[in-house]
C-alpha cells in the first residue's frame, strides 16, 4: 500500500465523518493547549508576586495548577477518544468492504492509525496559536487572575514536540480501536458480564474514598479524587444499565426506546457521566468551601480575593470538562440516530414521529446528566464537610450540610435543564432520521 | 365487499423525477395484491402513498373508509397506526429492544396497557413461530427470524391493510417462500388485505391479483385466483 | 423419454413386478401423466432382451400371472451411467412462446397485452403449484419447483424481450 493510497483511504468520506474529525481535531487542540500551559508552569522559575496570581508565585500551590491543567487535558482527551469511536456502524461496513477487497488486518489498523494520526497532528498544530492567544488573554487579566506566565521561547520548541506526540498517541488509539473491528466477528458477548467488572472498579474507588475519610488517614486529597473518579467510572455504567432496564419495562414506548438505547450504550454514556460526577464534585466542593468561608468574616477579609479567584477558576474549568462530556454525549446520540435511521423511519409509520423520538433522546440525556451532576455535588460537598469536621471537630457544619443538599438538588436540576435544552440541537438529525426516504436504506 | 384501500389517479414526484403519473388501484378487504414491475417503476412510492407515509401531490387515497387527504397529520398518524401494517426488506426492528417489545410497540403507541400489549405481542410471536426468542435482540437472530417478528409487528394492531415492500429481498429462496406462506397465512388470520411489492414472479404468484407498474403508470392488471 | 432407465431406477430398490413398477413411477411423479401398463411390459420385455433385467420369479396364485423382475449387474451399471451423464441443453428458439412473440411483433400486434395474458396464465399456474406443495409425496415438490422455476424463467424472458422492444421503439422514434 503506497502512502497516497493510505491517505486516500483514511480521509473522511461523508459529512458525518467530517463532523467527527472536526470534533476530534478540536478536542486534541484543546488538550494540547492545556498541556502547553502545564509545561510552561512547570518550567517557570521565580515570578514577581506583584504581577502574577499567588497560585503561580507560591511554590506550594503551583503543582495544584499543573494538576488542574493535566486533568483538563485528560477531559479533552476523553472527548477526543469519544470522537474517535463515533460512526462505528458506518465504519464497520466500510472496513468490512476493505477486508473483502483484500486489506490485511494490519493494513486496516494502519488506515485507522493514519486517520486518527492526521487529526491528532492537525489538533497539535492548532494548539500552538491557541495557546499563545490564551496566554495573551490571561496577561490582560488583573493580577489575581494571572494564573499563566507570559509565553517563553521554550514554548516554541515544546509546540512541535507536542504536536508530534499528540499525533502519535492519536494514531495509536486509532489503530487500537480498529483492531477490535478488524478481527474476526466475535460471538455476541454476554450482556451482563461486564457489570461485575465495573462494580469491582467502583468498589475499589469507594474503598479509597472510605479510607481517606478515616481519622488520621494517610491518604491524600489526590487519592481521594482518584477514588471518586474510580467509583464514578465503575458505578455509573451499572446505574445507567439499571435505569435503562427500568425505562424498558415501563410500557411507555418513548421511554422504552430511550431505555433500549441507554442499555446498549451504558458503558460509553457511563464514562461521560463519571466525568460529570467529577465535575459536579468539584462544583460541590467549591460551593461547600465558599459557604464555609462565608462564616468567618475575618479570614475573608484577609484573603478573599485569593480564595474566590481560585474557586472561580476551578468552577470554570469543571464547567469546561462538563461541556466536553456533554458534547461527547450529544455526538454519540446524533451518531445513533444516523445508524438507526431506517428503523426509526419504520417506527414513524407506526406513529412514532420526530417529536416522540426527540423526547426519547431527551429522556436518555436529561435524567442521567441531572443525577450524575447532583450526585457529584453531593459527594464533593460531603467530602469537604467531612474534612472540615475532621480539621475542626467542634465546629458546627450542619448548616453547610443543608446547604450542600440544597445545592445538589438545584445544580442537578439545572444540569438536567441544560441537557434538555441541548438535546434540542438534535431536532434536525431526528427529522432526518424519521424521513420515509430512509425506509429504503439498509 | 367493502374496499380496504382505494387509490385514485395518484401522482407523486420527487424533487428530481416523477415516480407516479396517475395510478388507480382498489384493494378489497382480505384481498392479496402483488404490485410488480421493474426497479424504479414507482412500486415503493405507490405503497408509501397508500400507507399515508407520503402525501401524493394529486389524486386521493382512501384507507379503511377514510380519505387521507382530508385528515390532519395527527389523524393520519392514527389511521396509519391502527389500519396499516408494514413489513420491509430488512425487518427494520429497533435493534435495542427485544422481539417482544418490538412487536408490542405499535400497541403501546396506541395507548394499550403494557401487560396487555406484551401479551398480545407474545401471542403473535407464537403464531409466526419465534415465541421462544421473544426476549432476544434482533441482532442475536437470523434475518428470517427478524422478518417473522416484523410480520407479527405489522399484524398486532389488527390493521385493514398490510404492506410488504420486498419482504423476501434479504432472504434466500426457500426462506423467502416460508416467509411468504407465513405472511399470507398471517394476513388471512388477521383479516387484513395484503399488498406485496416485489419484482420476483415467484413471490407475485402468492397474490390473488397482479398490478404491474411501468414508468409510473399501471401497465396491466390481471387476476390470478 | 428415458422410460427404460427410469424403470431400471424403479427396480434398484429390489425385485418387483410390473404393477409395482407402474405404481412406483406414478408416486415419483404425481403431477405427470401416469405410466401405461402396456408401456411398462414392453419396456420390461426389451430390458430383459438386452440382459439389463432378469426374471426372478413367476408366481400365479389363483390370479393373473405375475412376473417378478430384478436388475442384473449390467442393468445396474447402465443405470449408474445414465444417472452420471449430464443432459445436453435443449436447442433454443423452438419454443412456441418465442414463436408467438416474434409473430406478435412482426404482425404489429400489441405485445404488452400479450404479456399481460401470458403473465396471468403463468402466475396462476405457479400459484397452483405452490398451493399443492403442502402434503403429497416427499419428492413431488422437486417436480413442482422445476416447473415453477421454468415458468418464472419464461416470464423473465418475456419481460426482457418487451423491455428491449420498447427501447427500440423509443430510439427509432
Amino acid at each position: 500500500m503506497t502512502v497516497t493510497t493510505l491517505i486516500t483511504l483514511a480521509r473522511p468520506k461523508s459529512s458525518t465523518d467530517r463532523r467527527r474529525s472536526t470534533l476530534l481535531v478540536a478536542a486534541v487542540a484543546v488538550a494540547g493547549v492545556f498541556l502547553l500551559v502545564g509545561q510552561r508552569i512547570v518550567r517557570v522559575g521565580s515570578l514577581d508576586s506583584a504581577t502574577y496570581s499567588s497560585y503561580l508565585t507560591e511554590d506550594g500551590l503551583r503543582p495544584g495548577v499543573v494538576t488542574a491543567a493535566v486533568l483538563l487535558a485528560a477531559a479533552a482527551c476523553a472527548l477526543a477518544f469519544q470522537a474517535l469511536r463515533l460512526g462505528t456502524a458506518a465504519r464497520d461496513r466500510r472496513l468490512a468492504a476493505l477486508r473483502l477487497a483484500g486489506a490485511t488486518p494490519s493494513q486496516v489498523r494502519l488506515i485507522g492509525a493514519a486517520d486518527a494520526g492526521t487529526s491528532g497532528l492537525l489538533g497539535g498544530v492548532l494548539a500552538g496559536p491557541l495557546y499563545f492567544a490564551v496566554a495573551a488573554v490571561v496577561q490582560s487579566l488583573p493580577q489575581v487572575g494571572r494564573v499563566l506566565p507570559s509565553p517563553a521561547v521554550g514554548d516554541l520548541a515544546a509546540w512541535p514536540v507536542l504536536a508530534v506526540v499528540l499525533a502519535l498517541v492519536a494514531a495509536g488509539a486509532g489503530g487500537l480501536l480498529r483492531r477490535q473491528l478488524s478481527t474476526e466477528p466475535k460471538s455476541e458477548p454476554d450482556r451482563a458480564a461486564w457489570q461485575g467488572r465495573y462494580l469491582t472498579i467502583g468498589a475499589v474507588g469507594a474503598a479509597l474514598v472510605a479510607l481517606s475519610l478515616m481519622p488520621l488517614s494517610p491518604i491524600l486529597i489526590f487519592v481521594q479524587a482518584a477514588g471518586v473518579l474510580l467509583a464514578a467510572s465503575g458505578f455509573a455504567p451499572v446505574a445507567v444499565a439499571a435505569y435503562a432496564r427500568r425505562l424498558e419495562r415501563s410500557g411507555d414506548p418513548v421511554r422504552m426506546l430511550a431505555g433500549g438505547r441507554l442499555l446498549h450504550t451504558s458503558r460509553s454514556i457511563g464514562r461521560m457521566l463519571a466525568l460529570l460526577v467529577v465535575c459536579g464534585g468539584v462544583v460541590g466542593a467549591v460551593l461547600a468551601i465558599g459557604r464555609d468561608r462565608q462564616l468567618s468574616e475575618r479570614e475573608l477579609a484577609a484573603s478573599g480575593d485569593f480564595i474566590y479567584t481560585g474557586l472561580g477558576f476551578v468552577a470554570l474549568l469543571s464547567l469546561f470538562a462538563a461541556f466536553a462530556a456533554g458534547v461527547a454525549m450529544l455526538a454519540g446520540a446524533a451518531d445513533d440516530l444516523l445508524d438507526q435511521r431506517s428503523q426509526l423511519a419504520a417506527l414513524n409509520v407506526f406513529g412514532m414521529g420526530a417529536s416522540q423520538v426527540l423526547r426519547s433522546v431527551r429522556i436518555q440525556l436529561t435524567g442521567p446528566a441531572a443525577v450524575a451532576v447532583g450526585a457529584g455535588v453531593l459527594i464533593g460537598g460531603g467530602l469537604v464537610c467531612s474534612l472540615q469536621n475532621r480539621v475542626d471537630p467542634p465546629a458546627d457544619t450542619s448548616s453547610v450540610v443543608v446547604f450542600v443538599l440544597i445545592a445538589a438538588a438545584v445544580v442537578g436540576v439545572l444540569a438536567g435543564g441544560v441537557a434538555a435544552l441541548a438535546s434540542g440541537v438534535l431536532s434536525g438529525q431526528v427529522r432526518d432520521a424519521v424521513d420515509p426516504a430512509n425506509l429504503r436504506t439498509t | 365487499m367493502t374496499d380496504a384501500l382505494e387509490i385514485q389517479r395518484v401522482e407523486y414526484a420527487y424533487s428530481r423525477d416523477v415516480a407516479l403519473r396517475g395510478v388507480s388501484l382498489g384493494v378489497d378487504a382480505g384481498e392479496i395484491v402483488a404490485v410488480t414491475g421493474p426497479s424504479g417503476c414507482g412500486k415503493s412510492t405507490l405503497v408509501h402513498c397508500a400507507a399515508g407515509i407520503l402525501r401524493p401531490q394529486a389524486g386521493t387515497v382512501t384507507l379503511a373508509g377514510r380519505n387521507l387527504a382530508e385528515l390532519t397529520e395527527a389523524e393520519r398518524t392514527r389511521v396509519r397506526r391502527t389500519q396499516v401494517g408494514i413489513v420491509l426488506q430488512f425487518g427494520q426492528l429497533v435493534p435495542d429492544l427485544s422481539l417482544k417489545d418490538n412487536v408490542a410497540l405499535p400497541l403501546l403507541l396506541e395507548g394499550h396497557h403494557a401487560a396487555a400489549a406484551r401479551r398480545a405481542a407474545l401471542g403473535w410471536l407464537e403464531r409466526v413461530g419465534v415465541a421462544e426468542d421473544s426476549e432476544a435482540l434482533p441482532s442475536e437472530l437470523s434475518g428470517g427470524q427478524n422478518q417473522r417478528a416484523a410480520v407479527a409487528r405489522a399484524l398486532v394492531t389488527g390493521p385493514a391493510v398490510v404492506f410488504a415492500d420486498e419482504p423476501t429481498g434479504s432472504l434466500d429462496s426457500r426462506a423467502g417462500e416460508q416467509m411468504m406462506e407465513l405472511l399470507v397465512a398471517s394476513a388471512r388470520d388477521g383479516g387484513a388485505a395484503l399488498v406485496i411489492v416485489t419484482h420476483d414472479n415467484l413471490i407475485a404468484a402468492y397474490a390473488d391479483r397482479e398490478v404491474r407498474l411501468r414508468d409510473g403508470v399501471v401497465q396491466h392488471e390481471v387476476r390470478l385466483s | 423419454m428415458a422410460t427404460a432407465e427410469l424403470v431400471l431406477g424403479l427396480l434398484s430398490a429390489g425385485p418387483a413386478h410390473g404393477y409395482d413398477v407402474k405404481r412406483g413411477h406414478d408416486s415419483w411423479f404425481p403431477d405427470s401423466r401416469p405410466l401405461a401398463f402396456g408401456q411398462v411390459y414392453t419396456t420390461l420385455g426389451r430390458l430383459e432382451r438386452d440382459e439389463l433385467v432378469e426374471v426372478v420369479d413367476r408366481a400365479s396364485e389363483g390370479g393373473p400371472e405375475r412376473t417378478v423382475y430384478a436388475l442384473t449387474a449390467k442393468g445396474r451399471e447402465r443405470l449408474a451411467r445414465w444417472l452420471a451423464e449430464p443432459i445436453e441443453p435443449a436447442p433454443g428458439g423452438v419454443d412456441e412462446m418465442v414463436r408467438k412473440v416474434v409473430a406478435t411483433i412482426r404482425t404489429g400486434e400489441d405485445a404488452s397485452a400479450y404479456l399481460a395474458r401470458q403473465r396471468a396464465i403463468y402466475l396462476h399456474r405457479i400459484r397452483e403449484l405452490k398451493s399443492a406443495e403442502a402434503g403429497g409425496d416427499s419428492s413431488s415438490w422437486l417436480v413442482r419447483d422445476y416447473v415453477a422455476l421454468h415458468l418464472d424463467a419464461d416470464l423473465r424472458w418475456l419481460d426482457r424481450a418487451l423491455d428491449r422492444i420498447t427501447e427500440q421503439k423509443e430510439t427509432n422514434r
